[in-house]
Formats: C-alpha cells, structure tokens, sequence
C-alpha cells in the first residue's frame, strides 16, 4: 500500500473542505507553541546558565593579577566580558534553539496532541508554520533577554550604550535561523526528539566547519592524485551546497568593530538573505517531510 | 487525488532545491565578500609597512617564492588609475620629497570605501583571486591568522600547540582569553618556559586582542630584562637583521618591537600599537630616536590619547628635529593651554634650536676658514708660477670664504645669545636647574675650545657630566670630550679607546640610508669628515 493512500485519506479531504484560511490558526498553534516552550525546564535551565555567564562574565578577570601596562589601564576587562559574552550567547542561544526546534513537533506526535490539532479545520502546512512560528518566538525572545543582560554587564563596565549590539543580535538571530529550520525539517520526521536534537547540533557543527572545506580544496589542489582530485570536486561541492554558519562571524566583528575593518553594510542585507534562504528551504523540506508523515 | 497530492509533494521538493541553490549563489557572493575584504585588510596593512620603508617579505624562508610586494606594486598600480585624486597631505611625501602612491594616500586619509569600492570592481576582484590564491600556496608572507586560520597550521604555529579544537565554532576569542589568563598566571609564577610560547598563541588565536600585544611586549622590554644585568659591550654581537649590537637585554627589546610589529600588521590603525612601539621600546629602552618619532607620528595620525602628541614632541627633541618639536609644542599649547609640559618645553626647544643653529653655524665658519685658508695657499702657489689671473681669482675666492666666515661666526654669535638668554631665564626661576646648566657649560666647554684650552675644556666637561648627571648630557658630554681630545690631539682614556672603537664598528655597519643629524644652517663650503664619530642611534651608548 502507498504512503499517499494513508496520508491523504477520504475523511482528510472532507475535513479539509471546511477549513479555514488565513493567519489565526497558525498564530493561535505559534501562541500554544510559544506558551508550552516557555515552560520547558530544559529551556529554563540554559536561560538560567546563561545569564549566571553573561552576569559572571564581569568577575572573570578577578583572576587576573594584572590588566595594567605600567600605569597605563588597558581594556582588557571589556574584551574578556564582551567575548564570554557572546560566546555564552552563541553556546546557550544554539543550544535552546536546537532543543525546542527539535522537540516542538516529536512531543505532539508523542502525546497525540498533534491528532486532536490536525482534526481542526486547519491545513498542515498551516500548523507546521505555526509551531515554526511559535519556535522562532522562543528563539527571539530568549536572544533578546540575553543581549539585554549582556548590554547591561557591558554599560556596568564602559559607561556606553553598546548600540551596535542591535546588528550582532540580527546576525545572530539569522544563523540561529538557518540551525533552527533544518533542524526543525529533521524533527518532521522523527516521534522522538533525540534524534532530531543530535541532528541539530550536527547541523550547527558542520555548519561551522564548512569553512575548513575550502582549506581542503586548497590542499587537495595542490596534488595530482586521482582521489585527492576526487576528494577536492566533493569538498568543493559541498562547500558551495551547504550553509557555511561561519559567514556570520560578522556579528562579533561588529561589537569589536576594529579602525580597520572594512565597510560592513553592503554585508549585512546579504547575510539576511543567505539566512533566509536557508530558512525558507528548511521550511519547505519540513513541509514535505511532515506531508509524507502518517497521521 | 493520491497523484495530485504526490506532485505537489514533489514540486515542494523542487522549490527547496530552488532555495537551496539561492542559498548556494547567496553563500558564494558572501564568499567573494569575505575574500575582498580579506583583500582589503591586507592591502592596508602593506600600505601601513610600506610608509616606513618595510618589505612585506621580511621572513623569507624556505618556502615558495613570495609574492607579496608584487602583488602590492600590482595593487598600487590599480589604485594609481582606479581611485579619485587624492591631495598629498602631511607625512604623504618620502625621503626624497616624492609624494606616496594614491593608494597609501588615501589609506593614511581613512578613504576606506574608495579603497573598498576599487578592490571590490571588476578591474580589482583578479587581484583579489590572485590575493587568494598565493595567501592558500602560503605564498605571501605579510599573511597572518586575521585572514586565513590556515595559517596555524603552519610550522612556526604548530610548535606551539595550536590544536584544531581550539577553532571550533568560531570561539577562537574565548579561548585566546583563556590562554590570556593562563600567560598571567604564568608571568607571575615564573614560568618562563611556559609564559612566551603561550602569549604567542593567544594573539594567533585572536589577532585583534590588542591589549595581549601589548601587555605581552610590556613584560618583553620591562619585566624579563629588569632581572637581566647589562652586556658589556665588547660582549654584543652584531645583528644583520636589526642592524644592531646586540646584548642579552636588547635582544628582548628587539622580540618586543617584532612583537609589536605584528600586532600592527594585523591592527594597523590602533594607535597604542605605534605609541608603545614608539615610545616603550624604541625611545625608553633602545634610545632609538629616529624610529621613536617614525611610529609616534604614526600614532598620532589616529585617535590616540592626549599623551601621544607629548611623547612625540619629546622624542623629536632627542632626534634634534628641535624646529618640529617647537611646532608640536606650541600645538599642543593651543589645544592644552594649561599643560605645564608645553610651557616648560618651548622655551627649551626655542633655547635648542637655537643652539644648534649656533653649533652648525660655527662648524660653518670653521669650514669657510679652512677653504680661505687653502685657497690662499693655492693662490699664493699660482703666483708663484706666474700665473696672476688664477691667483687672483684664487685670492677674491678666499676673501669670499673669509667673509662668509665671518657672517656664520656673527650668526652663531647671535643664536648663541638667544639660547643663552633663555637658559639663564630659566635659571632665574629655579638656579638649580639642571638642563639649563648643563647646556651653558656644554657651550662654555666648547668656547675654551675654540681658544684651544683642550685640557681645560675637557676637565670642565668632566666635572659638568657627573654634576648634571640626572641629564642625558652625561652621554653627550662623554662624546663631546672624546671629540676634543681627538681634536686637540690629548691621550684618550681606555673607556674612551672603547667608546670610540664601538662608533668605529657602529660606523661600519650602518646603512646609507640611515637618518643624519638635522641641519637648520647650510654650509656654503664642505664640512670637514668626521668617520670616527658617525651617529648611529644608540650605538654609542
């Protein structure tokens, strides 16, 4: 017997006929969503450690014996909290983005509360974009509070507003996006959420190594082996096909903002749409995938 | 129904093909991007090493040919025809008065997006791939880790234990100030062994953590040598790379200035960076003056504190640029017209340049005698011979030197005055004043001198040098006795046979290209040659 036949079924096709169109079921589903994360104690307990880092990130040059040149005071104490900072930011903000992009979907096939929802006069993709919607809720939300915390360990220090903050959190939000759609598109296929879970944090690791595929290219080009050529066209492949998270190594860049960097808004648009892009296609895979599901 | 619902399943398939394929075009302009803009960084920093007169292929090794400074002329080239007309401002022009290419103009101006726009057009974006393509050959030597992290997999790198798990996932600043902690601890337990090498990674980990070079060159040229005694001198070794003798202490003053040197290479536009090189190491610890006042000039060009344009003044005094040092002074005095060091420091500058202008001027009539005097004796030879045209105009051409002698023995009469009256000014608010002391007995050694009171004059020297000694006239006076004793043909003691075999060797090995002592008079006849006392910064020292 086909998938399709169970997957779209006569009284599927009845109950779809009184459905409604429109935004307030997937808003109503991104609320529910949004008001189930909150509760996670996984969630709560990564929020929790990251603001006991970004809040511990002013004692940590405690340890330090001496931040001064001579008589000369240096800024060594605000580099050290800006880069706990946003390395708490990155750990803690990719971490919750992958647990509840993960377990958002699997928990309501697990509880069956996804055979109550779809029996409502409400599309799949409609609900699929709802629970997207509601992750990318907790998502902005838990990122918000972090960078708030972290602009105001940041103001406790230097005595200015750290306004260029705005542009790395945008970033930051985009590459989270990227992590939390495949991540989402993998959770579609599974009832339980550790696999999509692992999936995450493989996506997030090799979203971060694809740089290092280019340092392949240049390696195996410099040989004329017939494997090390065939290894070079697969990385090469694969460095062009695969999301390279590093390119948003701009957010940090930002908040350092050296005298010689070069001009950075002609990257920030397209950084936008590169996440997006991948975004939309992780949406769409989950789209598919969550189509092929029985239910 | 079921086929319907497969085809849309499908085309879904496609759509997200499609996304990822923009993606993949989005991913490869972001590619381009971070190229050009690793492009960019380096074409500054060459700009930045090429004002000083720097290669960017110091480290040649054993490598591939480098191919930095033909790429940079290429670049140079480019930018000559791509950029808008940019005005020659100050500090634009080299030695010989040529203004800089276009490019480095308009890096040293901050035309940053101009610098951009051109190496990101079509004409540019080769040079790019070509930037590219010798960076991954590891073929340009001025490449650092701020553009490819490749680069610490490179031998130097890997003895000191970077590991791949310290890139992970962009955390490369963390674990920097991780390392950081750790150089700390390790300074202040002693552990040496353990304290350089790491310092090293940290700032190849995390190539923007100024404040590591910083702190890591401050204990380079202060802490480790405060426990180092000094070298005698015979016991230096000479160093081609530097062109230096080099002792046990100035051997880490020197990995302090490389060490800095490479944080500007990768920062070229912190102002800290010059100013300790500038001033810490070259001025404080090498007593290098030129290069003092090369990088504070440098500094200054940038946001900087307000101590930076002081330090620059100061070490301009030391260079005997004294006309630029009263410039700066009275700058600085508009801007800070309460600082005490300005009102203390332009009299002095006024007093040195006069001084100087007195000194030259009497080396001046000194020169012009000696001509007289040849040219006398060259005419009374023609006479002699019978030839009466050529003596006198051997003879007018002798009385023109006379008279020039005399109108440079009046100017260095007249400078002298001026200097003195500043000094003895100074010397009426605080009679113990040291600097102004020890330049009237400078002057009065050198006036019994000139009346060929050689033992009298070097005596008085003596007994100034050591009375003044909180000055840096003491080296000064011991040149200038070394000087006269030579000059007045008196036995020179055995530090002195030292002193003067030391700028005999320093003489040796200093580059043609090196800075001379400032001239604020010009001599209408040759100065005498003085290969003996050649003045190379520091070397006689």
């Amino acid at each position: 017997m086909s998938a399709e036949t169970h997957t779209l079924p006569a009284a599927e096709a009845r109950r779809s006929a009184g459905r409604t169109p429109g935004w307030r079921g997937p808003l109503a589903i991104a609320m529910y969503t949004w008001r189930e994360g909150i509760r996670k104690k996984t969630l709560v307990g990564f929020l929790l450690l990251s603001v006991l880092v970004i809040l511990g990130s002013t004692f940590m040059t405690a340890f330090m014996a001496d931040t001064s040149v001579g008589t000369v005071e240096t800024d060594v104490e605000s580099k050290i909290i800006k880069d706990i900072c946003v390395s708490a930011i990155s750990v803690f903000g990719i971490l919750i983005t992958i647990f509840i992009s993960a377990s958002v979907v699997p928990a309501e096939m697990e509880n069956k509360v996804i055979y109550t929802v779809l029996s409502k006069p409400i599309r799949r993709y409609q609900y699929l974009f709802g629970k997207f919607l509601g992750v990318q809720f907790i998502v902005i939300a838990n990122l918000l509070l972090m960078s708030v915390l972290f602009a105001i360990a940041l103001y406790a220090k230097e005595r200015i507003f750290p306004s260029l903050l705005f542009w790395s959190t945008l970033l930051t939000y985009f590459q989270f996006l990227i992590v939390s759609s495949l991540t989402f598109a993998v959770s579609c296929t599974s009832t339980s959420s550790v696999l999509p879970t692992i999936a995450g944090l493989f996506i997030y690791i090799s979203g971060n190594l694809t740089e290092y595929l280019k340092d392949v290219v240049n390696r195996t080009g410099q040989s004329e082996d017939l494997f090390q050529t065939i290894v070079g066209y697969v990385a090469s492949g694969l460095f062009r096909i695969l999301p390279n998270l590093r390119d948003f190594d701009l957010r940090t860049q930002i908040l350092y903002l050296q005298p010689n960097d070069p001009p950075v808004d002609v990257q920030i648009p397209n950084l936008i749409l590169y996440g997006l892009s991948f975004a939309a296609a992780g949406y769409v895979l989950a789209w598919f995938l969550f189509m092929r599901k029985e239910l | 129904m079921p086929s319907k619902g497969r085809g849309f399943r499908y085309s879904l398939l496609l759509v997200a093909a499609g996304l990822i394929a923009l993606g993949s075009v989005q991913g490869s302009r972001l590619t381009r991007m971070r190229e050009i803009e690793r492009f960019y960084r380096w074409a500054l920093t060459a700009a930045t090493f090429s004002t000083f007169g720097e290669s960017l292929e110091q480290e040649k090794g054993e490598g591939a040919e480098p191919m930095d400074d033909e790429l940079f002329a290429d670049v140079v080239a480019l930018a000559e025809t791509a950029l808008p007309d940019i005005e020659v401002g100050e500090g634009d022009r080299d030695a010989e008065g040529q203004a800089r290419p276009k490019l480095i103009r308009a890096a040293r101006q901050g035309r940053d997006q101009e610098i951009y726009d051109v190496l990101a057009s079509p004409e540019g974006v080769p040079l790019a791939e070509r930037f590219a393509e010798y960076a991954a050959e590891d073929r340009l030597l001025s490449v650092g880790t701020q553009f490819a992290a490749s680069q610490m997999y490179q031998k130097g790198s890997q003895s000191q234990g970077v590991g791949l798990t310290s890139l992970f996932f962009g955390f490369r600043k963390l674990a920097a100030n991780f390392l950081w902690m750790q150089v700390d601890a390790a300074w202040h337990s002693g552990q040496m062994h353990r304290f350089l090498p790491v310092m090293h990674t940290t700032v190849a980990l995390d190539p923007n953590f100024v404040d590591a070079y910083l702190l890591g060159a401050w204990h380079l040229a202060y802490n480790i040598t405060a426990q180092l005694s000094d070298t005698p001198e015979p016991q230096k070794v000479f160093s081609p790379k530097y062109q230096r003798r080099l002792g046990s202490k100035e051997v880490w003053y020197f990995h302090a200035v490389d060490f800095l040197k490479d944080g500007i290479r990768k920062n070229p536009r912190d102002f800290r960076l010059y100013s300790d090189l500038g001033y810490a190491v070259y001025e404080t610890k090498l007593l290098d003056h030129a290069n003092a006042v090369k990088y504070l000039k440098e500094a200054r060009r940038y946001k900087h504190d307000q101590w930076v344009p002081r330090m620059l003044c100061l070490s301009l005094w030391k260079n005997g640029q004294y006309d630029e040092a009263l410039e700066g002074w009275l700058e600085y005095q508009k801007q800070f017209p309460a600082s005490t060091q300005a009102a203390r420091f332009i009299p002095i500058n006024t007093a040195y340049l006069a001084e100087a202008k007195s000194d030259q001027a009497a080396e001046c009539a000194k020169a012009a005698r000696a001509a007289a005097a040849l040219l006398t004796a060259k005419a009374a030879d023609s006479l002699s011979s019978g030839d009466g045209t050529t003596a006198e105009k051997l003879r007018v051409e002798a009385e023109d030197a006379e008279k020039v002698a005399q109108q440079m023995d009046q100017m260095s009469a007249e400078e002298w005055e001026k200097a003195k009256a500043i000094y003895t000014e100074i010397l009426a608010k605080d009679s113990s004043d040291s600097l102004a002391n020890a330049r009237l007995s400078r002057r009065a050694g050198l006036e019994m001198a000139r009346q060929a009171r050689y033992h009298e004059a070097v005596a008085y020297l003596d007994v100034a040098r050591n009375q003044y000694l909180e000055t840096e006239s003491f080296y000064e006076f011991s040149d200038l006795m070394i000087d006269l004793k030579l000059e007045g043909g008196l036995p020179l003691a055995v530090t002195e046979q030292y002193a003067l075999e030391r700028r005999r060797e320093a003489a040796a090995y200093a580059r043609p290209d090196a800075p001379k002592a400032k001239r604020f008079v010009e001599c209408a006849y040759a100065l005498p040659e003085k290969a003996n006392a050649v003045a190379v910064p520091g070397a006689a020292h």
